[in-house]
């Protein structure tokens, strides 16, 4: 099994679930218009 | 974040996306990620078309994207939205696009990893000049939140190779803390905009916001490891201020946040974990090179 294939694998039912739950915030916020959108100009 | 906290974990964190999204995958390489961050990002940001075409660079074709995507903020603190420039010549924009290609192979002989990374993470480059923001600014690019994966570009004909290569790694490392934020949360959003809870940005020096004071502090710190790790036999770039001045801007940019409750109350755990990681790096640096003077 390669490096990537154990990293993969090392990915816990918890962590989807808190990937999951970030992601739906973060859609939700800007689709609702109440998360800015960050501008980096630099 | 690459160098913060090493190329795993910037690959668990595309690794968690994907496998959230799309169940477990059995992927042998970096490149296996590649159309599977496009997918997700279509889905994600819909408004912003992800690049499925072959070529990195564009110009004059699918720069509709700066427009979506880099106007509109609820907090446009630096008077950013008329940013975005003119077109440059097409003969400009040829010798700018052979230069990013330069710097990206440049990056590949030094380090494939990265190069891989790399193009997992940003799937299109535009290159389009800088307007003026309203206290006579021009920019030398960037990004947003709005349009992860994209990146903007307003070369000038002075940047060296190292610039480009510099430039290449403050855009990469904002895209990679975008990514990391949609894996952990990085902030709390109701009170960002309002000064009070503004903190000094490591780069440009200014009270702004929390969320572009905590990039400009992990951006700084990426860009001193890159020159410490890959850059150190190139000759010295220019886009950003001697590493001396990087650090010392880092610990103030860092001290502001912590001498300000309302700025330090809008982080969630994970911009605390990134900046602790940050400020021992640099301290312990310093404290080093003190005992050993």
């Amino acid at each position: 099994m390669s490096d990537l294939e154990r990293l993969i694998e090392s990915i816990s039912a918890e962590e989807v679930q808190e990937c999951q739950e970030n992601l739906r915030i973060n859609f939700e916020e800007f689709a609702a218009g109440s998360r800015m959108n960050m501008i980096a100009f630099d | 974040m690459l160098f913060t906290f090493g190329k795993d974990t910037v690959v668990k964190n595309i690794a968690r996306i994907v496998v959230t999204r799309f169940g477990q995958r059995k992927l042998k390489s970096l490149s296996d990620f590649e159309p599977l961050m496009k997918d997700f990002l279509s889905a994600h940001q819909p408004n912003c078309p992800v690049n499925f075409e072959g070529n990195l660079i564009s110009a004059g074709k699918r720069e509709g994207f700066l427009n979506g995507s880099f106007k509109v903020s609820r907090i446009d603190d630096l008077f950013q939205e008329s940013i975005i420039g003119s077109m440059y010549t097409s003969s400009e924009i040829k010798s700018y696009a052979d230069k990013i290609y330069k710097a990206l192979d440049k990056i590949k002989d030094l380090d494939s990893e990265i190069a891989s990374i790399f193009k997992v993470y940003v799937n299109e480059i535009a290159i389009q000049k800088s307007g003026y923001t309203k206290d006579g600014k021009r920019s030398l690019g960037g990004t947003s939140s709005k349009s992860i994966g994209k990146i903007w570009f307003a070369p000038r004909h002075s940047f060296s190779l190292s610039d480009y290569i510099e430039l290449v790694a403050h855009e990469l490392t904002h895209n990679l803390i975008f990514v990391d934020e949609l894996n952990y949360g990085h902030f709390e959003y109701n009170n960002m905009g309002e000064e009070e809870y503004f903190a000094k940005s490591a780069i440009l020096n200014k009270n702004r916001p929390m969320d572009k004071v905590f990039h400009s502090i992990v951006v700084a710190a990426e860009i001193l490891q890159w020159r410490e790790n890959l850059l150190a036999n190139l000759p010295n770039a220019t886009v950003h201020p001697e590493s001396s001045k990087i650090r010392s801007s880092i610990l103030e940019s860092i001290k502001s946040i912590y001498a300000n409750p309302k700025a330090f109350s809008l982080m969630k755990d994970r911009p605390k974990v990134i900046l602790e990681r940050i400020h021992n790096m640099i301290t312990n640096r310093n404290n080093t090179r003190s005992l050993c003077s």
